[in-house]
């Protein structure tokens, strides 16, 4: 279906008039385009809940004035706390909610479903059996951000390259792609349903592979269309890519880019907004001189076609890890006067932007994080760091650069962030935008590899970067509008999980097993709760029976500990839990 | 022993005099290799650091700067015996003996004596005699061998079709 028809399906829609206040059923495009209305308000569609990805839901039964009576109402046990090669994978994703059944995925990918129903208990409804290997050789990071509702069908992607649709009533499988077919490409992010199409991005990208975002058929899974984040010789964006003066001419083809967090749509303009991951090897840019494009950017696409529309790049020829595949806010907002659909990204790199998002013209930015020394500033015509120089073929940032001839550098935030895939979120009734993330700074040092050592599906990263000195973590509220910080919460570990902002509250979770939900505006403490599982994915709210409960997905440690010998403790126990009033 | 000394013991490997850890060995705790490999891959998950090969090269720790070469490690039996059994304080490498720093075999030292940047890291938990099937692992199929090849892979997974074993194929 074309996002045109979709358009009018969802004034037909609203022109009947449903004020049930829950529909249920089969997820059309309709239904997505209208995720954030009051038909919606009980469920949660897709993963960042609305196509602008504000995470906002306008439940209020749960508010500031009663949140100090919430409680936990039930919880589940889910699988696949089998290790990979890296160890056990951390419970990332994002819980999807229809009807008062829940969907959820544990780091294989695996979907289940689970039914809400009678306000007391997650009846297991299904698992869908995907097929995967558990293969405890794979060195990848295991990880699954979450599903996709389409149509009929739930659609999980999966770390071996398979995108897969299960049946949302029976669980069985539907269809079953190897999408991607490349040796060392796959998935660890979320599907993002968009109606007539579904969209993936291709994670693995330190594994020496390269970036794309594809476009699927809901009906079959057939590829549509495909965008490479890194481009090949000739195309737009390669002579950013200066492969011919280390001697190994292909350096682009293991060049990262990778796009492992589902990105935002634009349905009035039909554009994709996507992040991009790092170039590859992340600490040896002598291995791959140049900007290095679309690496490190916030890509503009086309729905239909897939053809890139803008790009920004905000940290070029990047030695420090700074991928900006975090979420992509859209928003409308006055910004000095004037009236803007704004692209808000809470980088990486410590610093929050706001971007035209109908060119991808620089607005604004604010340091978030307490600590940043990579940068003395960003230009405020450009939206580039200061001390960017377009003629270099290597960047040389405030901390000074680091080189094979054995230079190292001390770099804040941390390699990690500032935030990352942790999901942020905006309030519209307050005009704030949230984010968690990790407090501290990172050692950087190069080790060079031979090209001829480099295989693709084997970790590539050029170097190394360190926790330098203690690790904490803050949650930060970001007026808008003023692009100035409101207010900052300091945390004692580094976060990870995410944020959903209701009305009057914003939710989040500590890797310690803390849940809690703060004041959304001042950040103050209004409830928490310890259950012990440590949290690496952000809470939603949605509707069962016509009442209001707060979800979160919870399990092991995994790569989160940060030298907390506490927190490197807590063993995967992957978890569902349900909070709720009496 | 000070950490002046215990310091230089990290830097420089040099072997050090170990009573405890010479007693035991002394005692006729023959290492058994393959014992010793399954310590390596699936106890101790040493290949996270020090690559499954022990080339330090292609391990799988993200927190860490990659851990040195086993393979061209020239380290005694007994050195190798105490850097497990006690790690090497002030950097990555963790602790794996039972009683390492509980009693006085690990440097005369207890974790107290340690200021917080260097106190040991805490590994997972070895016996004295899979320490022992460890060390004659390391020194009969990893220390002095050249470039991993697709058989010692497909061994050291019990499988041909391991992800590692792909770059042989």
């Amino acid at each position: 279906m074309k996002m045109k028809h979709c358009v009018a399906g969802l004034t037909a829609l609203t022109a009947a008039g449903l004020a049930s206040g829950s529909i249920a059923g089969e997820v059309t495009a309709e239904r997505l385009l209208a995720a954030g209305t009051e038909a919606e308000a009980g469920n949660w569609l897709m993963v960042h809940k609305t196509f602008d990805s504000n995470r906002f839901s306008t439940l209020n039964e749960i508010n500031a004035d009663n949140v100090s009576g919430l409680r936990l109402i039930t919880a589940a046990t889910l699988g696949g706390t089998e290790p990979a090669g890296f160890g056990v994978g951390s419970m990332e994703a994002t819980p999807l909610a229809d009807d008062g059944f829940l969907y959820v995925s544990d780091p294989w990918g695996t979907p289940y479903k689970f039914d809400m129903n009678d306000g007391k208990s997650l009846k297991p409804v299904w698992v869908c059996d995907t097929g995967i290997d558990k293969d405890p050789s794979n060195g990848v990071i295991l990880a699954n951000r979450g599903l996709a509702l389409s149509g009929n069908n739930v659609v999980t992607v999966l770390n071996d390259g398979r995108v897969v649709a299960c049946d949302s009533e029976t669980g069985d499988v539907v269809w079953d792609v190897q999408a991607a077919t490349d040796q060392g490409e796959g998935f660890s992010n979320s599907p993002q349903a968009i109606g007539d199409k579904i969209i993936i991005g291709q994670s693995f990208g330190d594994w020496a592979t390269r970036g794309w975002i594809a476009a699927l058929d809901p009906d079959n899974g057939d590829e549509l269309w495909r965008f490479y984040t890194v481009p090949e010789p000739g195309q737009p964006g390669s002579e950013t890519w200066l492969c011919e003066e280390t001697g190994n001419p292909d350096c682009w083809k293991t060049g990262g880019g990778a796009a492992w967090v589902a990105g935002s749509f634009d349905p009035e303009s039909n554009t994709l907004f996507w992040g991009t991951g790092n170039p590859v090897p992340m600490y040896d840019p002598e291995y791959r001189p140049g900007d290095n494009l679309y690496t490190n950017s916030t890509l503009a696409l086309d729905a239909d076609t897939g053809e890139l529309k803008w790009h920004f790049q905000y940290t070029p020829g990047d030695y420090m890890d700074y991928d900006e595949v975090g979420i992509q806010l859209l928003i409308d907002k006055e910004i000095n006067g004037e009236e803007r659909k704004v692209l808000a990204h809470f980088g990486r790199n410590g610093i929050f932007y706001t971007l035209d998002r109908t060119n991808g013209a620089y607005i604004n930015s604010a340091t978030y994080v307490s600590n940043l020394n990579w940068t003395e500033g960003i230009d405020p015509k450009t939206g580039k760091p200061m001390e960017y120089d377009p003629s270099a073929s290597l960047q040389t940032y405030a901390i000074g650069a680091i080189d094979r001839a054995g230079a190292t550098a001390t770099t804040c935030p941390n390699i990690q962030g500032g935030t990352n895939f942790f999901p942020t979120a905006y309030n519209p009734e307050l005009g704030l935008a949230y984010a968690v993330g990790i407090e501290g700074c990172s050692d950087l040092s190069v080790r060079s590899v031979d090209p001829d050592d480099v295989v693709a599906g084997e970790i590539f990263i050029g170097g190394s970067g360190v926790n330098s000195g203690a690790q904490t973590g803050a949650i930060n509220a970001v007026d808008v509008a003023t692009g100035e910080v409101s207010a900052t919460r300091p945390t004692t570990y580094p976060m990870y999980s995410g944020v959903l902002a209701t009305p009057d509250l914003m939710w989040t979770a500590h890797t310690d097993g803390t849940v809690a939900a703060y004041d959304a505006t001042t950040l103050e403490e209004k409830w928490s709760m310890n259950v012990g599982t440590s949290f690496q994915a952000p809470p939603i709210a949605f509707t069962a029976g016509g009442k209001e409960y707060i979800a979160i997905v919870g399990g092991g440690i995994g790569i989160a500990g940060m030298g907390y010998a506490e927190l490197n403790s807590i063993q995967p126990a992957n978890m569902l839990w349900v909070f709720g009033l009496d | 022993m000070t950490m002046t000394r215990l310091v230089a013991v990290s830097l420089a490997f040099l072997t050090l005099t170990t009573p405890m850890a010479l007693a035991q060995m002394e005692d006729g705790l023959a290492g058994d290799p393959e014992r010793g490999k399954v310590v390596y891959r699936s106890v101790g998950y040493c290949g996270n650091c020090h690559g499954w090969p022990g080339d330090g090269l292609t391990g799988t720790m993200l927190q860490a700067p990659a851990a040195p070469s086993l393979r061209e490690s020239t380290l005694d039996t007994e050195t190798l015996f105490e850097i497990i059994k006690c790690g090497l304080p002030g950097t990555p490498m963790p602790y794996h003996g039972r009683t390492a720093y509980r009693d006085d075999s690990c440097y005369g030292m207890a974790l107290a004596d340690f200021a917080p940047e260097n106190k040991p890291r805490r590994g997972k938990t070895f016996s004295d005699a899979d320490i022992t099937n460890l060390v004659a692992y390391l020194e009969t199929s990893v220390m002095g061998l050249g470039e991993p090849t697709f058989e010692e892979c497909a061994d050291f997974f019990d499988n041909p079709d391991a992800r590692p074993c792909s770059r042989f194929k």
